[in-house]
């Protein structure tokens, strides 16, 4: 489509449009520079303004890297994430997951709906849907989990099922713990699962293979 | 009327048939009823069960109940040695487990025969089972005792050893 000839009063109001912003910016820099002596220190904030900032600042995407005890890294990724200020005690995130990186390559992995992580003590509560994968290869589903990342321990108050190795398991609870979390020798990589509140478990062997292709 | 006898096959039935060997286990041999399929799922409930996958053992406690088709193993605890590798062959991601060891009160059932003991191992791949610790072994009104009883489960074929006691209820119609 040809564009219509621009009237001059048109072209007038663009170059307006463009140049009154870009003078703005120009006087109130040279506010900055003109008073350097007298001006103190960044932009402040009251306390209400840090309150509505805290609110309204929503992070997408994001995502949280740490160290365990054991030095291990791991890392909490969010669709999005809310910081209840901006020294956030407390991060509401949605569609989150964890990942613990063990040495040999193996990995914890956390994954759930919802969550809030407390950052200062690398606390995390997850909530809907939440689904764990122990190194070993288990994979649990419960409802509700806690997660102290730095000590690696998981705990699922309520009715676990997960299969591994063991073939599935129901259970009334569920709990990761790591034998150094407790001061044994730091077993890195190896957690116990502890199943409690009524287990059941079902185990399907390998149907009999033929003796003679029996090594 | 009590016979001792060191290391018989024990025979409970008066007209002492030597327990079949062949692989369907006699009607009458006195495990007949202990064989079945030892490839059917196990299922096992407890109170607890921890899983030490720096070990591999898996320690169901309290109230533990393994059972396999009509099988039933309780006891107090029951220790599972499982290998972390896929069985092959099998599209289950299931480890495989090597042997079962149960302690505390040990009752093993199989409709009509049960048998108690202090522990209990069930090599699950061989499917034989082996009672330890003083072994008492009960088919309706008769009892042997001995000091331990192996079962294969497969042939249905078993041996109780040690001290070994019958007692016949006389009288009774077997």
């Amino acid at each position: 489509m040809a564009r219509r000839r621009l009237g001059r009063y048109s072209r007038t109001v663009r170059f307006l449009r463009i140049g009154l912003p870009l003078l703005a910016i120009a006087m109130m820099s040279s506010v900055f520079l003109i008073q350097e002596d007298d001006f103190v220190g960044g932009i402040e904030f009251s306390a209400s303004d840090i309150q509505a900032l805290g609110e309204g600042l929503r992070l997408t995407n994001p995502n949280f890297s740490g160290t365990t005890d054991a030095g291990e890294p791991y890392m909490v990724r969010a669709e999005w994430a809310q910081p209840d200020s901006p020294n956030p005690s407390k991060i509401t995130l949605h569609d989150l997951t964890a990942q613990i990186d063990l040495d040999g390559g193996r990995k914890v992995t956390l994954a759930a709906q919802d969550g809030v992580m407390r950052p200062d003590d690398q606390h995390v509560t997850l909530t809907g849907a939440v689904e764990m994968t122990t190194s070993d290869g288990y994979v649990a589903r419960t409802e509700l989990a806690e997660a102290d990342i730095s000590k690696r321990l998981v705990t699922a108050p309520g009715k676990v099922s997960a299969s591994g190795p063991l073939g599935s398991i129901e259970a009334g609870s569920m709990h990761i713990t790591r034998p150094d979390a407790d001061g044994e020798a730091p077993a890195s990589g190896n957690e116990m699962v502890l199943f409690g509140n009524g287990v059941r478990v079902v185990y399907r062997p390998a149907q009999q293979k033929a003796p003679s292709d029996k090594e | 009327q009590q016979t001792t006898g060191g290391g018989a096959a024990a025979g409970p039935a008066p007209a002492a048939q030597p327990a079949e060997t062949t692989g369907l286990g006699g009607a009458n041999s006195p495990f007949g009823s202990f064989k079945h399929d030892s490839t059917l799922p196990i299922e096992i409930t407890s109170e607890s069960l921890s899983v030490n996958q720096a070990t591999k053992v898996a320690t169901f406690q309290g109230e533990v109940v393994a059972g396999q088709g009509t099988m039933r193993l309780t006891a107090q605890q029951m220790e599972i040695f499982y290998d972390g590798t896929p069985q092959s062959g099998t599209s289950s991601d299931t480890g495989s487990i090597r042997l079962m060891r149960a302690t505390g009160d040990v009752f093993l059932s199989n409709g009509s025969e049960a048998a108690k003991g202090k522990s209990a191992e069930y090599d699950v791949a061989k499917g034989v089972i082996t009672l330890g610790g003083g072994v008492v072994l009960t088919q309706g009104d008769n009892a042997i005792s001995g000091e331990s009883l192996w079962i294969d489960l497969n042939s249905g074929v078993g041996e109780i050893k040690g001290r070994v006691k019958t007692v016949f209820q006389p009288g009774s119609n077997n």
